[in-house]
């Protein structure tokens, strides 16, 4: 099954008249995603590397029956790009956009209980991928491969490391969820967990975490009480000092609660499995998945 | 976007919210006129971006001119060490001097993002001062702003209740309030903190001490704020990689780290500490870095004197590795040549490339040959981290 995109998906792409927006509008055609076209209220009507370039949302939805968008915005504009396309009541709304300011998601968050049958992943994430089946986002396809891991980060590069290093030992994924490293983003672990839990494709979880927020004890918090599939962890950010900002703009330990260790050590004594070394998360993937009496 | 606590007051200032007169000394003769003109009694403020310089003894009261004039030549270029600028301190190179005023109790307040909850949250206690980081979290009251309502008048009462503030002061706590919110909002700060919020013994309710930092994600909507920009607080490594959209952490090790990406950036540091290495710098090369910017980062590592291994750990997606070989080796082209005192030495260097024209990046590497620069390659992050931790281990006995 996977979760969030797959063959059903019909993606438009918001900000496609830009150079961002274009090459990666190909590449995630070129991966086998229905992008249906683009919306640039600059350039309604025109035709792009043959995508067919709408006013609005809205217009490209009626046009084309499309359920998800993503966002290659810049800044100044993705928050209002977010809002158009929840208007619009698309199901899935992917903000790829990096540098939104916060008070700008004050307010979509606000407003986001309005739409529930919306989801919005991101912003400053690398986007959604269920390999074989769709991709939008940014993530190199070439290193996935289906399988039946699941993953869900906030970090993009670390999470192809993890695809990488499952990769070398001959493990896939059913989906991979890059939630954001933004301070404030939409959909968070708690939230993924519980989408990969009732997937029939996804035998484990990994949950890649980093310093900064409450969110993955949150989520720790939901994998005691609630899941029944196994979940390994890792937290990056040991060597992140204090009241520092790591690259993200949610990467800062604000206070000791919320460091990479004490996260860490909340999620084992939670029953997840911790992984202390990211050289080694395919492998502990791997052990767990094996000794795990969900296969049994 | 940190700035300093007399620009902060100024911001508060131009809001309509009343601070202590204070002014910004040019020289000891200056601070001694500006004492003159506020009555004889001062407080002599060292102006750093860090907090805690209280207890680190550079706020000081001055009861006359020439006590004025003698604390600001001994705070001026003194590196000061308080508990949040870390071993090495911080140099005071601004002295602010201030009214000294006559204090009845002092509060604490501040207004930050909650991230759990996406709102504003605003924190108060009656325990201000330089004590409310040792004080209980009970002591402090939180109220989260809807952002459709601003803070509520019911709300701020009774904040203003539970921190014991007579009726009097409850009006003009609230009027407070309001102007630091609309403070808040207006210049899209991601933290506004007053502490001590003074009550005075003539009744008066005035922010003592400001911090404000702003969103750094906002800024291209505050022209105006760029202006309070001092690019010498902070290590100077860390203002030249933001010029070009490199994020640089400077970290008390000696490895010298280039990895794309925050999160791999993060857990290469991690992945060295566990191998018995440590780094010297995070540097996230971002999500499409140029040549140029390569050439600039790896440049910022070698110039680092501390660093005796150089570990570069890349996973092309955007990011392609021939790109980043290319700036890697014109880097070294350059160092070779510089006229700049390069440490001539030997600093190994540990490539890792995945991804992206990972063959093509190694075989532009594989081409260089330069002495004091040898370079190995691995082809994972656990044998690069190994590598790295264990070359920085030789070139400590060497």
């Amino acid at each position: 099954m996977s979760i969030l995109v797959d063959k059903d998906t019909k993606l438009i792409v918001q900000g496609i008249t830009g150079t961002e927006g274009l090459s990666h509008a190909r590449a995630m055609r070129d991966y086998g995603t229905r992008v249906l076209g683009g919306v640039s209220p600059e350039k309604p009507g025109e035709r792009i590397n043959g995508f067919p370039v709408y006013r609005s949302v809205t217009e490209a939805k009626a046009e084309t029956g499309a359920n998800t968008s993503a966002i290659f915005v810049p800044p100044a504009g993705a928050a209002d790009a977010i809002h158009e396309a929840l208007e619009a009541g698309i199901e899935l709304i992917v903000c790829v956009t990096e540098g939104i300011p916060v008070a700008d998601m004050i307010r979509i968050r606000r407003v986001l209980p309005d739409y529930p049958a919306s989801r919005l992943i991101g912003p400053n994430c690398p986007g959604v991928i269920s390999p074989g089946k769709a991709k939008v986002g940014i993530m190199p396809g070439a290193i996935h491969a289906q399988g039946c891991v699941g993953i869900v980060s906030r970090s993009g590069t670390l999470m192809y490391e993890a695809v990488a290093q499952l990769g070398a030992l001959g493990l896939g994924e059913s989906t991979c969820v890059g939630i954001g490293g933004d301070f404030l983003v939409g959909m968070d672990y708690r939230e993924v967990l519980a989408l990969f839990e009732g997937d029939d494709e996804t035998n484990g979880v990994l949950l890649i975490g980093e310093v900064g927020g409450m969110s993955e004890i949150e989520a720790a918090e939901y994998v005691r009480s609630t899941m029944t599939k196994p979940v390994a962890a890792f937290v990056a950010g040991k060597s992140a000092p204090r009241g520092r900002r790591m690259g993200h703009a949610g990467a800062i330990a604000e206070d000791s609660a919320s460091s990479a260790a004490s996260k860490m050590e909340a999620l084992l004594s939670r029953g997840l499995t911790v992984i202390e070394d990211p050289a080694c998360m395919g492998q502990v993937l791997s052990w767990m998945l094996q000794n795990s009496p969900i296969l049994l | 976007m940190n700035i300093h606590e007399y620009q902060a007051k100024e911001i508060l200032g131009r809001y309509g919210i009343a601070v202590p007169r204070g002014r910004l000394a040019v020289s000891a003769r200056d601070a001694a006129i500006t004492a003159d003109e506020f009555g004889g009694h001062v407080v002599v403020k060292a102006q750093i971006h860090a907090g805690g310089r209280g207890k680190a003894g550079c706020v000081r009261f001055a009861a006359t001119r020439d006590e004025a004039a003698s604390l600001y030549e001994e705070f001026l270029g003194m590196r000061l060490i308080t508990r949040q600028t870390g071993p090495e301190g911080a140099r005071v190179r601004r002295v602010y001097i201030e009214e000294a005023l006559s204090i009845a109790k002092e509060y604490y307040l501040s207004l930050s993002i909650d991230r759990k909850h996406a709102r504003i949250a605003l924190l108060a206690s009656a325990a201000g001062g330089g004590d409310v980081e040792e004080a209980s979290q009970g002591a402090f009251a939180r109220v989260l702003i809807d952002p459709c309502l601003g803070p509520t008048a019911h709300s701020m009462r009774a904040l203003a209740v539970s921190l014991g503030l007579e009726s009097a002061c409850r009006r003009m706590f609230f009027g407070m309030v309001q102007k630091l919110y609309e403070v808040f909002t207006s210049c899209d700060c991601s933290l506004l903190e007053i502490n001590p919020l003074a009550r005075l013994s003539d009744g008066r309710l005035l922010p003592l001490d400001c911090k404000i930092s702003f969103d750094d994600n906002a800024l291209f909507r505050h022209s105006e704020l760029l202006a309070y920009r001092d690019i010498e607080e902070g290590a100077p490594e860390e203002f030249e990689a933001s010029k070009y959209g490199l994020t640089y952490v400077k970290l008390d090790g000696d490895i010298g780290c280039m990895v794309n990406g925050a999160g791999l950036a993060m857990a290469t540091l991690d992945a060295l500490l566990l191998r018995g290495g440590t780094s010297a710098n995070f540097l996230d090369l971002g999500g499409g870095a140029s040549k140029e910017a390569v050439r600039k980062a790896f440049s910022l590592i070698i110039e680092d004197r501390r660093v005796k291994v150089i570990l570069i750990n890349v996973l092309g997606g955007i990011v392609r590795c021939d790109v980043v070989a290319a700036g890697v080796a014109e880097a070294i082209a350059e160092a070779s040549t510089a006229s700049y005192a390069l440490p001539k030495r030997h600093i190994p260097i540990v490539a890792r490339f995945a991804g992206n024209r990972a063959g093509e990046g190694r075989s532009l590497l594989e081409a260089i040959k330069d002495d004091v620069f040898p370079i190995r390659f691995a082809e994972t992050m656990d044998a690069a981290a190994t590598l790295a931790a264990e070359a920085a281990g030789a070139e400590g006995r060497r």
